[in-house]
């Protein structure tokens, strides 16, 4: 099922982690900003939306796919998502995580995925699967999309979720592991079996089979 | 002899051997998790048996301002001794008053001490352990449902998780009817 927004529509395209439909962003064509700075910028953040979501090929059957300048989400220039989840993550790599605590960054990121949905999911799940963002702040911020009780992204912070714990970093893969036991979902559960498959640092493993027997115990 | 328990976050132990360690130096991520104030370190003592160790991770979830894992580290307390380190009876502030008794304070505590106490945990015989978020609710659930703990002294985000696990596992709230 299509859903319109402000700046385009969400369209079902593949499966998705828990079987239902994955979704991604398409942009209308009359949105397209003339200058060729700003569509340059545009397009550019359109490839963030369709390349993390769906990956080369996926991409290469996409034809709309370009954002404008004007296009908005919640009065917000859609153009400035990526700009606001890439200083969210980069100001937050001088600052202490500790669990359970609150930070700036966990404030910030609920309340910019509370107010910009999926579109904010992508952003961030660009900067960290690109492994753009510090390997802390990359496993505090994953741990809090898990912890997040935010129905219309439940599918897309599942999946990035499940795709972290490919991530290089062993702290990254960590944050990865404890935002899937907060969501408790079963569907991560061949996702988790396969990372222990992959993982050599032996305190993580474990956690992933503590994370592993939790989500089996739902079955 | 007794086990000291700190809390800590389990990915800041890895002990990643990085290609630019020389010899048997360790990262310097470890000491993240032993963060002093004027020298002191907050612990706790735990029995030898682990007996009393749920006990001590409850009193330190209910500090926590969100539901959360806990993850910690145990080693003997000999190690203190062996490493010229005071400890100092503190009882801790804490909602789950019973075992604020089991609190200490690792004092007087040079840069040099840390380095060697990071040192000894981890290549000594310490145990980590992660008490999932969700265990964790659990076990204060429990904790409330026995008697031992007032619900009204966790803060609202442990109140409401401690509800939706006591829905899950059937369990009355204290109290009620």
């Amino acid at each position: 099922m299509a859903r319109t927004t402000s700046l385009g529509e969400w369209i079902p395209v593949a499966a998705g982690v828990t079987g239902n439909p994955a979704t991604r962003y398409v942009f209308t064509l009359e949105s397209i900003p003339s200058d060729s700075q700003s569509r340059g910028s545009a397009v550019e953040s359109a490839d963030h939306y369709s390349g993390v979501l769906l990956g080369d090929q996926a991409r290469e059957r996409s034809v709309l796919r370009e954002v404008a300048d004007a296009a908005s989400v919640n009065g917000e220039p859609a153009t400035d998502i990526p700009r606001k989840a890439k200083y969210l993550l980069g100001s937050a790599a001088g600052q202490f995580f500790e669990d359970g605590m609150e930070t700036d960054l966990s404030r910030g990121l609920v309340s910019m995925i509370q107010e910009f949905g999926g579109v904010a999911v992508v952003e961030v799940a660009h900067l960290i699967l690109r492994e753009d963002a510090s390997p802390d702040v990359a496993s505090e911020a994953l741990r809090w999309i898990g912890r997040l009780q935010h129905r219309s992204t439940y599918d897309q912070r599942l999946w990035l979720l499940c795709e972290s714990l490919k991530c290089a970093s062993p702290k990254v893969r960590d944050g990865a592991v404890l935002g899937l036991a907060s969501m408790d979902d079963a569907a991560a559960i061949p996702h988790i079996r396969s990372a222990i498959g992959r993982e050599d640092c032996r305190l993580l493993a474990e956690d992933m089979q503590q994370a592993l027997r939790q989500l089996e115990s739902k079955e | 002899m007794a086990l000291v328990l700190r809390k800590i976050k389990r990915n800041r132990w890895y002990n990643k051997r990085f290609q630019w360690l020389n010899g048997d130096e360790i990262a310097a991520d470890p000491l993240g998790d032993l963060y002093t104030d004027e020298g002191k370190l907050s612990v706790w003592l735990v029995d030898d048996d682990k007996s009393n160790l749920n006990e001590a991770l409850v009193a330190i979830a209910c500090c926590c301002q969100q539901p959360s894992n806990i993850d910690y580290v145990l080693f003997k307390d000999s190690v203190l001794s062996q490493l010229g380190i005071q400890v100092e009876e503190c009882p801790r502030d804490t909602p789950f008053t019973r075992v604020k008794e089991l609190h200490r304070d690792l004092t007087e505590l040079s840069a040099n001490k840390l380095v060697e106490l990071a040192k000894a945990i981890l290549t000594g015989e310490s145990q980590f352990g992660r008490l999932p978020e969700k265990d964790a609710g659990r076990l204060l659930a429990q904790t409330i449902s026995r008697g031992l703990l007032d619900r009204t002294a966790l803060n609202r985000c442990w109140q409401s998780k401690v509800a939706e696990i006591e829905r899950e596992l059937s369990i009355r709230p204290s109290g009620a009817i």
